[in-house]
């Protein structure tokens, strides 16, 4: 045991007493109830009789009992909508004892991130799994988002992504299948994508458009745009070695940054994704401009990398 | 009263706690609500002229971050293991979780519900996969929490 004053364990008996609302029972190696005491009323379970079987009236412990030699634990245990207990089982020689504590709070919190490392799982498996799911009217990315219904305006990196029919630009046939070749592509680039908290957000024939920053991420928009990029580049490169003439990559990409309207709005049943904005338009500007294998990056991307550069190496 | 606990268990969002919901409580919504640790819920339910209350264990999703914790299965009568038919890979999760959860418990009797059919042009899942199930020999049956279709079914025949 530790070393602990005893003003300071009153004091925190006091506090757990006071916050979490313990509830505790002691049953027999048969399971009868032999006492029970502290805050049963938070979960609604009173009042308890002695003597009966624990399991009838605790249903929840039915399975449970009598303890095993090791401890039982179970952090977070709904017991109605908006009660959470920890539950605390543990066995001595001649009788079991069981002890709720409040854990309400606490599950809330952990919902919350819980939910979004899930959402963003569920979203990237549908990012990844090819062009016809990939573009988004989707609910989960729309939760993710927590944008305001007017929209917001916020600072973005956008990443257009063109692509080239390559042999045929060289002369030689087209590729058998394009749109397949280009689904692989997708399935390939889109997890990169979403690694760097990026989201796909439009595609309109050869061309793709991503965002970063619009997503909840940790990081600077335009390094983890930079990072995606690079990554895409050496990984297509890679794939397409044996596919294509002169070993080119058919993918060319363009980087540009600043501040967007972000929004989205209803449409039908679903809501969907709007972004609008000069750093949109410069992108598709520069289309025309974009040769297989580069990457176009706009002053204010690099401005912003050489910022950061300087912060990070000062 | 006779009590039985089921424990539902399966990868994070293929239906578990949709499908209790839809049993217990005829009830279904599609916004999706992660589960942090275990929800309980009871059904009671008559077999053989035999009341009898089921304590259903809705248990969080295996997933990177939270582990399913074995021991939250003592005592369990029966389990259901929940697929969901428009992703492969919880399929997969459904295979090494029963063997786990065999290794903890003991075998006692267990049903494979492959949920969401109501997704028919998302549905996944193929004859071969149906076939590996048929070569354990594993009853399974197709359900959607969404519909209803097989979710009382799945119950009765796992509790029968
Ligand atoms: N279409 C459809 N969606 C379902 C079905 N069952 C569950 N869902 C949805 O799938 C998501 C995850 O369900 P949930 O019950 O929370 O999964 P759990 O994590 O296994 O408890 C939710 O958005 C549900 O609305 C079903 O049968 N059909
Ligand atoms: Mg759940």
């Amino acid at each position: 045991m530790l070393d602990v004053p005893q003003p300071l364990i009153h004091f925190l008996a006091t506090m757990v007493i006071q916050d979490r609302f313990p509830a505790y029972l002691q049953t027999t190696k048969e399971g009868r109830l032999l006492t029970a005491g502290g805050a049963w009323d938070r979960y609604h379970f009173n009042p308890l009789t002695g003597h009966q079987p624990v399991t009838d009236q605790l249903w929840f412990l039915a399975g449970l009992l009598p303890a095993p030699e090791a401890a039982i634990h179970i952090p977070f245990l709904q017991l109605e909508e908006n009660i959470i207990a920890e539950v605390h089982i543990f066995a001595e020689p001649e009788q079991d004892w069981v002890i709720l504590l409040d854990a309400t709070a606490e599950n809330a919190k952990q919902v919350l991130i819980q939910q979004k490392v899930n959402d963003l799982s569920l979203l990237r498996r549908k990012q990844s799994h090819g062009l016809d799911q990939a573009i988004q009217p989707d609910p989960v990315a729309a939760h993710n988002l927590d944008l305001p219904p007017e929209g917001e305006r916020k600072f973005l990196t956008i990443l257009l992504l063109k692509y080239f029919d390559l042999p045929k630009l060289a002369g030689e046939r087209s590729v058998a299948h394009p749109i397949k070749q280009l689904d692989t592509d997708l399935s390939t680039l889109s997890p990169l994508i979403m690694d760097e908290g990026g989201l796909l957000y439009q595609s309109i024939g050869s061309a793709i458009v991503a965002i970063f920053g619009a997503l909840p991420t940790t990081r600077h928009p335009p390094l983890q745009a930079v990072v995606a990029s690079m990554r895409i580049l050496e990984l297509l490169q890679d794939h397409h070695r044996f596919s294509t003439a002169d070993a080119l990559c058919p993918w060319g990409l363009v980087l540009t940054s600043g501040t967007l309207i972000i929004g989205l709005q209803p449409v039908g049943f679903g809501r969907t994704l709007t972004v609008l904005g000069q750093p949109l338009d410069l992108a598709l500007n520069l289309y025309d401009r974009i040769e297989a294998g580069t990457l176009i990056i706009d002053n204010l991307t690099f401005d912003q990398l050489d910022q950061m550069q300087n912060i990070l190496y000062r | 009263m006779l009590q039985k606990k089921i424990c539902m268990v399966g990868a994070f969002a293929t239906g578990k706690t949709s499908l209790v919901a839809r049993y217990v409580q005829g009830i279904y919504s599609d916004k999706y609500q992660t589960t942090v640790g275990v929800k309980i819920d009871k059904k009671k339910m008559t077999i053989a002229s035999q009341d009898l209350n089921l304590i259903l264990w809705d248990i969080h999703g295996e997933d990177e971050f939270q582990k399913i914790k074995l021991s939250y299965l003592r005592g369990s009568a029966a389990y259901i293991l929940v697929a969901d038919g428009t992703r492969r890979d919880t399929l997969c999760t459904v295979f090494n979780l029963q063997a786990k959860v065999e290794q903890t418990i003991g075998s006692v009797p267990f049903m494979t519900i492959l949920n969401k059919y109501d997704l028919t042009t998302d549905w996944e899942l193929d004859e071969d996969d149906l076939d590996q199930l048929s070569q354990r020999r594993w009853p399974y049956c197709v359900g959607s929490a969404k519909t209803g279709l097989g979710v009382e079914e799945c119950f009765k025949q796992l509790v029968q």
